[in-house]
C-alpha cells in the first residue's frame, strides 16, 4: 500500500503535517487507539457480574485467549512513568491477587486452547525478582495453561534499568519470546533528569543479549515529550537506537495530561514548555526513523521492512488489540491487574485503577471491574472499521457509510480537503500524512459517530 | 578391620605413585614407558589432601607448578576488573590445573577445592626439561594444552549463543562425557558444585538454573536429589544441548 510509498515524499510529508498542525489545528501527538469508545467514557454503572456475564459467551464461542499482566509499579523512582515505588514483598502480594483474579476468571473459561498471545507491561513488569516471575509464569500455566507453538506471542516489557542478560537469559527460559525493551532516552541529561540512568552500553548489551537468545523481534520505546529533551537530543537517541537495529521502534507522544505538572520545579523549567516542541520532535523522530529505512505502520509503531508487522499490513491481515499491533486476531483479551482493560466481543471491562481497590475487590473474592461498557450493534460497526482502518490504513467506503452514515461523508470531505485520506477507485486510502496524523483521523470519526 | 586399614593406607601409597596410580592412562604419564615413567614421578611433589574450600593458589600469584587432579575436584574463579568473580572452569580427577598461567608466569584465576582433593604438584621447570627428553611427555603435554583450548572454545560457544535450557543440558552432557572418560558412570555422578556455582559458570542466574533443573527433572531428563545427579535420559538432553536456540 503506502507503506513503500513514504520514504521518497518524507520531506513533502513533513512539510505538509507541520502546515496542518500549525494552520489547521491538527495534533500529531493524540493518544493512540486503544478502544472504542476511549476508556474515559466507560461507565461505572458497568459491574463485575456483567464481566463475568461476557466471559461466558465469549468462552462458549471457544476463541483463542490473550492475556496481559499490567504492573504499573516500580523498584526504583522513574518520574517518566510516574509509577509507584514497590518492594519484593509488595510484589509478592500483587502476584497473589493476580493469582485469585486468575482463579476467579479461569473457571469461566475453559474452552481455549492456551494463552496464545501473553504480554506483561506496565512500569514494573521485570521488577518482580527473578523467582517471583517463575511463580507467575508457573499461576498462569496452571489456571490458563501455556502454550508452546512457535506461534505464541509471549512479550515483555523491559526496564533496561532494573535488568541485565541474566534476567534475559531467564525470561527466555520462562518461555517469552519478543521484548519491548522500554528505553524512552539515550540522552544523558534527559536520563538525569528523568532519574533514569542506563549508559548506551547497559542497553547495547541487552540487545546483543536478546539477539543471542533468537529473541529477534526486538521492540523499542522512545518517549516524546521528557523534560530536557530537545530536537539535537532526540536526534542522538534516535541515532543511537537506529544504530541498534531493532526490529520495531515505538515512539510514544507524550500522555494528553502534563505528566510533570506535579513534578518538582526542576521538571517545570526544564520542560519542552509549548506544545509546538512536541509536535517538532514527534515529527522529526517519525521521518529519521523512515529515513533509516523503518516502515511506519501507525501508531507510533515502526517495523523493518520484512518484519511481520510490516508483512501483515502489506497482506491486510494486520489486526490490533489492547497491546497493539498484532498479527493475529486476538480473541478474548483479558487483562489482568491493576486498571486492566479487557475486551470480550462486544464488552470492554476495566479494572480498579488504584491500588487499593485492586485489592479490596479480590480479598473479598469479587473481580475488580471498576467500569466497563457494552457495545451497541452502531457501535460496534464504527469500531471494527476504525480499526480496519488503523490496521489497514484504507478503508471500504460502504463500511464507512453503514458505520457513520452521512456524518461520515462530511466528515470525510474535510479529511480529504486536508490531504489526509483519498480516494483510490472505489476504496479510501490513508495518505503518508493521514498515517502520521491517524489521531486526528480517527478522532474526526469519534466525533461524527 | 586391622587389615582393611592397612590395606587402605598400602593402597594410598601406591596411588601416590604414577606407576600406580588407576588415573595413569588419562593423566601426563599416559604413553611413558615404565622407565619413563619411574623419572616422571621422580619430579612430583605429593601434598597432603586439601580440605573443601582450601586455596590452591591465587591468581596472580607466581605461577611455578601445574597440578593433576587426583581425587575430588576444584574449581577456578578469574577476577577481572568489575570485581566479580566468574567462575571459568571445574577440574576433575586426571585434569591439568594451571596450564593457563605458563605464558604469564602468574596464576590466571584462583583455584579452590570443592571437596576433600588430593593432587600431584608437578613443578613446570622440571616437567619442562623433562619433556625434553621424552617426546612422548611433551606430545601429551601438548595434548592436555590443545584439549584444554578445545574446552575453552566450546565453553565461547556456550556462552555466547546458548538459551538457559541449552546451557544446562551441555553442562550435564559434557560432565557425563567426563566422568564416562575418567572409567566413572555417565549416569550418575555427585556435583561437588553448588547451584550457584554453576549458576556462575555458565551465566545464569540462581534462579534459572534451579527453575530449568526442575524442568529437567519433570520431563524426566534427569532427577536430582541434593547433589546426587542421575541422568535418565541421556540421548534428550543431548537433543537439548544441540537445539538451534529457539524453543
Amino acid at each position: 500500500m503506502f507503506a513503500q510509498a513514504i520514504p521518497s515524499d518524507c520531506a513533502e510529508t513533513s512539510r505538509l503535517i507541520r502546515e496542518l498542525i500549525s494552520q489547521r489545528g491538527y495534533d500529531i501527538c493524540r493518544p493512540h487507539y486503544l478502544t472504542y469508545p476511549e476508556p474515559r467514557a466507560f461507565s461505572d454503572t458497568f459491574t463485575a457480574e456483567d464481566f463475568q456475564a461476557a466471559l461466558v459467551r465469549g468462552n462458549s464461542a471457544g476463541q483463542p485467549l490473550s492475556l496481559h499482566v499490567q504492573v504499573p509499579f516500580c523498584r526504583t523512582p522513574d518520574s517518566a512513568r510516574q509509577a509507584p515505588v514497590v518492594d519484593t514483598p509488595m510484589l509478592e502480594a500483587y502476584v497473589s491477587r493476580l493469582d485469585r483474579e486468575m482463579v476467579l476468571t479461569s473457571r469461566l473459561l475453559d474452552h481455549h486452547q492456551g494463552i496464545h498471545r501473553l504480554h506483561w507491561v506496565g512500569a514494573g513488569a521485570t521488577s518482580f525478582s527473578l523467582d517471583q516471575m517463575s511463580d507467575l509464569i508457573d499461576r498462569l500455566d496452571a489456571r490458563f495453561g501455556l502454550v508452546e507453538s512457535r506461534q505464541r506471542d509471549y512479550a515483555i516489557e523491559v526496564n533496561p534499568r532494573e535488568s541485565n542478560v541474566l534476567t534475559l537469559r531467564h525470561l527466555q527460559a520462562l518461555g517469552f519470546n519478543r521484548l519491548i525493551l522500554d528505553v524512552q532516552d539515550l540522552d544523558p541529561a534527559v536520563q538525569h533528569t528523568i532519574n533514569r540512568i542506563q549508559p548506551r552500553a547497559k542497553v547495547e548489551s541487552l540487545v546483543d543479549e536478546a539477539h543471542r537468545l533468537n529473541l529477534d523481534a526486538l521492540t523499542m520505546d522512545l518517549r516524546i515529550g521528557l523534560p530536557s529533551q530537545t530536537p539535537d537530543s532526540v536526534d542522538r537517541t534516535l541515532e543511537q537506537m537506529i544504530a541498534m537495529a531493532p526490529a520495531r521502534v515505538r515512539v510514544i507522544p507524550p500522555p494528553s495530561r502534563p505528566r510533570f505538572a506535579l513534578k518538582t520545579l526542576r521538571h517545570r523549567r526544564q520542560s519542552p514548555g509549548t506544545s509546538d516542541n512536541v509536535q517538532t520532535l514527534m515529527i522529526t523522530s517519525l521521518e529519521r526513523l523512515v529515513k533509516a529505512g523503518y516502515v511506519y505502520i501507525g501508531q507510533g509503531h515502526f517495523a523493518r521492512p520484512k518484519d511481520s508487522l510490516t508483512l501483515a499490513q502489506d497482506q491486510g491481515r494486520l489486526a490490533i488489540d489492547l497491546q497493539g499491533y498484532a498479527i493475529v486476531g486476538s480473541g478474548i483479551q483479558l487483562g489482568l491487574g491493576v486498571a486492566a482493560i479487557s475486551r470480550v466481543d462486544d464488552v470492554y471491562a476495566r479494572n480498579a485503577l488504584s491500588l487499593g481497590g485492586y485489592e479490596r475487590a479480590l480479598d473479598a473474592g469479587r473481580l475488580a471491574t471498576a467500569c466497563g461498557l457494552e457495545l451497541g450493534g452502531d457501535e460496534c460497526l464504527r469500531r471494527d472499521a476504525i480499526e480496519r482502518l488503523v490496521c489497514d490504513m484504507a478503508l471500504d467506503p460502504r463500511r464507512l457509510g453503514d458505520a457513520f452514515g452521512v456524518d461520515g461523508d462530511a466528515c470525510l470531505a474535510v479529511l480529504e480537503r486536508d490531504g489526509l485520506v483519498a480516494r483510490q477507485g472505489q476504496g479510501l486510502v490513508v495518505t503518508p500524512a493521514g498515517r502520521m496524523l491517524l489521531g486526528d483521523i480517527i478522532q474526526a470519526f469519534n466525533d461524527s459517530g | 578391620m586391622a587389615d582393611t586399614a592397612i590395606l587402605r593406607t598400602r593402597s594410598l601409597l601406591q596411588e601416590a605413585h604414577c606407576q600406580t596410580c588407576s588415573l595413569s592412562s588419562l593423566c601426563l604419564p599416559l604413553s611413558l614407558e615404565l622407565k619413563d615413567m619411574d623419572q616422571f614421578d621422580a619430579i612430583i611433589r605429593r601434598r597432603t589432601p586439601m580440605k573443601k574450600g582450601e586455596t590452591l593458589f591465587r591468581q596472580g600469584a607466581p605461577f611455578t607448578s601445574v597440578y593433576a587432579v587426583r581425587s575430588g575436584s576444584l574449581k577456578q574463579a578469574s577476577t577481572e576488573g568489575s570485581g566479580d568473580d566468574q567462575l571459568t572452569n571445574f577440574y576433575l580427577p586426571s585434569e591439568l590445573v594451571g596450564l593457563d598461567g605458563i605464558d604469564e608466569k602468574h596464576y590466571a584465576g584462583t583455584v579452590i577445592a570443592l571437596e576433600t582433593t588430593t593432587v600431584c604438584e608437578i613443578p613446570f621447570d622440571r616437567l619442562d626439561a623433562l619433556s625434553e627428553e621424552l617426546p612422548e611427555l611433551r606430545a601429551q603435554l601438548y595434548r592436555s594444552m590443545s584439549k584444554e583450548m578445545r574446552d575453552d572454545r566450546r565453553m565461547m560457544r556456550l556462552l555466547s549463543r546458548k538459551t538457559a535450557d541449552q546451557r544446562l543440558a551441555t553442562f550435564f552432557t559434557s560432565l557425563s562425557d567426563r566422568f564416562r572418560r575418567r572409567g566413572y558412570s555417565p549416569y550418575s555422578f555427585r556435583l561437588s558444585m553448588s547451584r550457584a556455582d554453576i549458576g556462575n559458570y555458565l551465566g545464569l542466574a540462581v534462579e534459572t538454573v534451579s527453575r530449568i533443573l526442575g524442568r529437567f527433572q519433570s520431563q524426566g531428563l534427569v532427577a536430582v536429589s541434593g547433589r546426587e545427579v542421575h541422568i535418565l535420559d541421556l540421548a534428550s538432553l543431548a537433543l537439548v544441548a544441540d537445539e538451534d536456540g529457539c524453543r
